[in-house]
């Protein structure tokens, strides 16, 4: 099998280097991917499931922009929809009525959901929510999870990490997952002060295996929650309506109090929305919080288009099943060649790993032979499944795999090489 | 705790092990003390201590009093090399910590406790040797123009980063919450293609340093080459780019690597020749 080169995208990333820090800063940096030669940079054009570099090289993409892509590239029903609202206008001197519609159309789906308030990124949610639950409590600390990932804010981000102060992570109390025994703990230390629990539906983490809720866990900490009077947050953003169009809590079992939704709204067009229960709307209203794009009416249209495909097309029960036929498959080649690839997580954002080597070197190895070949997976981070995903993209996809093994095997000592 | 204390256990447990290989790797400094006998300790008053010892031509630097203390810390250079045989001493005291920083900065001197027949030693051989060691880590574009010097700079400046790495953890207060993403496996850091390099073992009860590449590493940072590795140790590289363009290669626990590269940046706080207590106490 033919594999790609990328001259372009290593030339385009010279140029950027001069004048943007780090070349490509955030979740887009380069500097994850290892080896970083032998991944694109760039992306000129997307269709469906796919995208093509600047080299000209096509990729199946299961990382979905990082999860906004779940109707697949350029899609014709969200933006039509995008096109009618631009054609009407956009950013506006008043909002436009499709932002009313949109928090209809999310409080008419998502379990629990009485309101809805829109942004344009999970992080502004995220830290919206646990204002809200300060509002509403009087009280000063949010309990998170350990390794959580709620956005790129000072507090999200951790002490110790550039740019964040002490004072920035005194508000948040970090416990492990799964542990219900510490967030009881917690409550018990911290009388009276507990204003909310921030936690993603199931823990995926960066560089680890993704681990589901234990059974009970969630009905637990809801119950604690209740108890104890602390606002129930569910960061939403990257599993929402990847399990089910009623909200991850829904699928887990439980209803949380606020949940942050960003990225399957709208399939690539610039939103993000908190849903909550009618007790909080009156602290929701009272936090003072905006921004000069929120208003955009045109990713809410978008929004609207892809919410009805996503119910149309049935969309968490295909991905996971693209997903389950994905990681079935790539666990048996991994097995005709003698290897042991861990599936963790849940078949529409699977978190995988070649558990042969516990450097992760040769699982690193494996993604770069596959992206060389045209399957874009990159190793530390969940993959996305979409609805664009197709049996040829699959059929493609178990090629490639089953080719990357191969290379694994001509040159089973090939860490350090690029 | 403060920024003179931290700084000076840098410039004990970070910096002068590099007289280990200035000795063993600059001929005319091993020829220097290649007959010396002798144990230099540093004191510092309610503070850090560390010996340098000289026997047989080999220069051997670690926390503490010396080997026949017993019960060197781990992460001392000197823990898993010392014999137990005794040398006589001289011992350096410091009335505070930034009394030693001072003459870590060749501006202050240190008070002779006991000793005295050896102060020749002291006032000859081991000021040339610091002298050469401070030559090494202090480069200028003309100096790292030379190859020898280069290859000496980077070894030192690669071994002083990471002895820094355990002092920090523990002490730096901005260090001190990213203990947790050092807890398991080791990290090697090597200059292609045959070093230096030096080894990073993290475990539950901290990170010890070793000198040189030690086996299995969960976490591999590779430098492409002496003038690549110097940019990067001396902060004239971008780092993002280099990782992206292939100039530093990284492999393994990826999430390691970003800690200690955290850590890392917090060295020239301390160690640079700008750098400011005021600014950072």
């Amino acid at each position: 099998m033919d594999t790609y080169s990328f001259a372009k995208s290593q030339e385009l990333f010279a140029r950027a280097t001069k004048v943007i820090p780090c070349g490509i800063p955030g979740h887009f940096s380069p500097a994850p991917l290892v080896p970083p030669t032998a991944y694109p940079f760039f992306a000129m054009s997307g269709t469906g499931a796919h995208f093509t570099d600047v080299d000209g090289n096509d990729f199946i993409d299961y990382m979905c922009a990082y999860g906004p892509m779940v109707l697949g590239y350029d899609n014709k029903v969200v933006h039509d929809a995008a096109a009618r609202q631009r054609k009407l206008g956009d950013t506006l001197g008043a909002p436009a009525p499709v932002m009313v519609e949109l928090a209809e159309k999310l409080t008419a789906m998502i379990a629990g959901a009485d309101w809805a308030f829109f942004a344009k990124n999970g992080g502004d949610q995220t830290n919206y929510a646990t204002m809200i639950a300060r509002a509403a409590t009087g009280r000063p600390l949010i309990v998170a999870i350990e390794g959580g990932y709620h956005g790129v804010a000072p507090w999200m981000q951790g002490a110790g990490h550039h740019g964040v102060i002490a004072g920035d992570v005194a508000g948040f109390v970090r416990i492990p997952w799964n542990d219900v025994a510490a967030f009881v703990r917690v409550l018990a230390e911290n009388p009276g002060q507990i204003a909310g629990f921030i936690a993603t539906p199931y823990h995926h983490p960066t560089f680890a295996d993704s681990e589901l809720p234990d059974l009970g866990y969630w009905q637990s900490i809801r119950e604690l929650c209740d108890r104890h009077g602390v606002v129930l947050i569910v960061d939403d953003v990257r599993c929402g309506f990847r399990l089910s169009l009623r909200g991850s809590a829904e699928f887990f079992g439980f209803t949380p109090d606020l949940a942050c939704y960003c990225k399957a709204i709208a399939n690539g067009y610039p939103i993000s929305a908190l849903v909550g229960i009618e007790a909080l709307k009156g602290e929701a209203a009272k936090v003072f919080y905006t921004g000069s794009y929120w208003y955009q009416a045109v990713p809410m249209a978008a929004g609207l288009a892809c919410l009805a495909e996503l119910e149309r097309l049935d969309a968490p029960a295909r991905m996971q099943d693209y997903g389950r036929a994905l990681t079935g498959g790539m666990q048996r080649l991994a097995d005709e060649h003698g290897y042991e690839l861990k599936v963790t997580g849940v078949p529409s954002m699977p978190y995988l790993r070649l558990t042969d080597d516990p450097s992760l070197m040769l699982h690193q190895r494996f993604c770069s032979e596959c992206a060389r070949r045209g399957a874009y997976m990159t190793s530390h981070h969940n993959w996305f499944m979409s609805c664009a995903h197709t049996q040829d993209d699959l059929d493609r996809t178990l090629a490639i795999v089953d080719d990357a093994f191969a290379a694994l095997e001509k040159s089973p000592e090939g860490q350090g090489g690029s | 705790m403060s920024y003179d204390s931290i700084r000076a256990r840098l410039n004990l447990y970070a910096v002068l092990p590099n007289l280990e290989d200035v000795v063993r790797d600059d001929p005319q400094m091993r020829a220097l003390v290649s007959d010396a006998r002798i144990t230099v300790k540093f004191l510092v008053a309610g503070g850090p201590s560390a010996f340098v010892r000289f026997v047989g031509g080999v220069c051997t630097v670690g926390r503490g009093s010396g080997p026949e203390a017993a019960g060197a810390p781990a992460g001392s250079s000197a823990a898993s090399s010392a014999d137990s045989s005794a040398t006589p001493s001289v011992v350096l005291s410091f009335a505070s910590a930034s009394h030693l920083n001072k003459m870590f900065g060749g501006t202050g001197s240190p008070i002779p406790l006991w000793g005295f027949t050896h102060l020749g030693f002291l006032k000859n051989e081991f000021t040339e040797l610091t002298d050469r060691m401070a030559y090494y880590l202090a480069p200028s574009e003309e100096l790292l123009s030379h190859p020898g010097y280069l290859a000496m700079n980077t070894q030192l400046t690669l071994n002083t980063a990471a002895f820094a790495v355990p002092v920090l953890l523990g002490h730096d207060a901005d260090c001190i919450p990213l203990r947790h993403g050092l807890t398991q496996g080791t990290i090697v850091i090597k200059v292609l293609p045959d070093g230096p390099a030096v080894s990073l073992v993290c475990g539950a009860s901290g990170v010890l340093p070793v000198k040189g590449e030690l086996s299995h590493p969960s976490a591999l940072v590779l430098l492409r080459d002496l003038p690549t590795a110097s940019a990067f140790l001396n902060g004239r590289l971008d780092t993002f780019a280099a990782a992206v363009t292939g100039e530093v290669q990284i492999w393994g626990r990826i999430g390691m690597v970003d800690t200690l590269a955290l850590v890392l940046d917090r060295v020239g706080k301390y160690l640079t020749p700008a750098a400011e207590p005021a600014a950072t106490a």
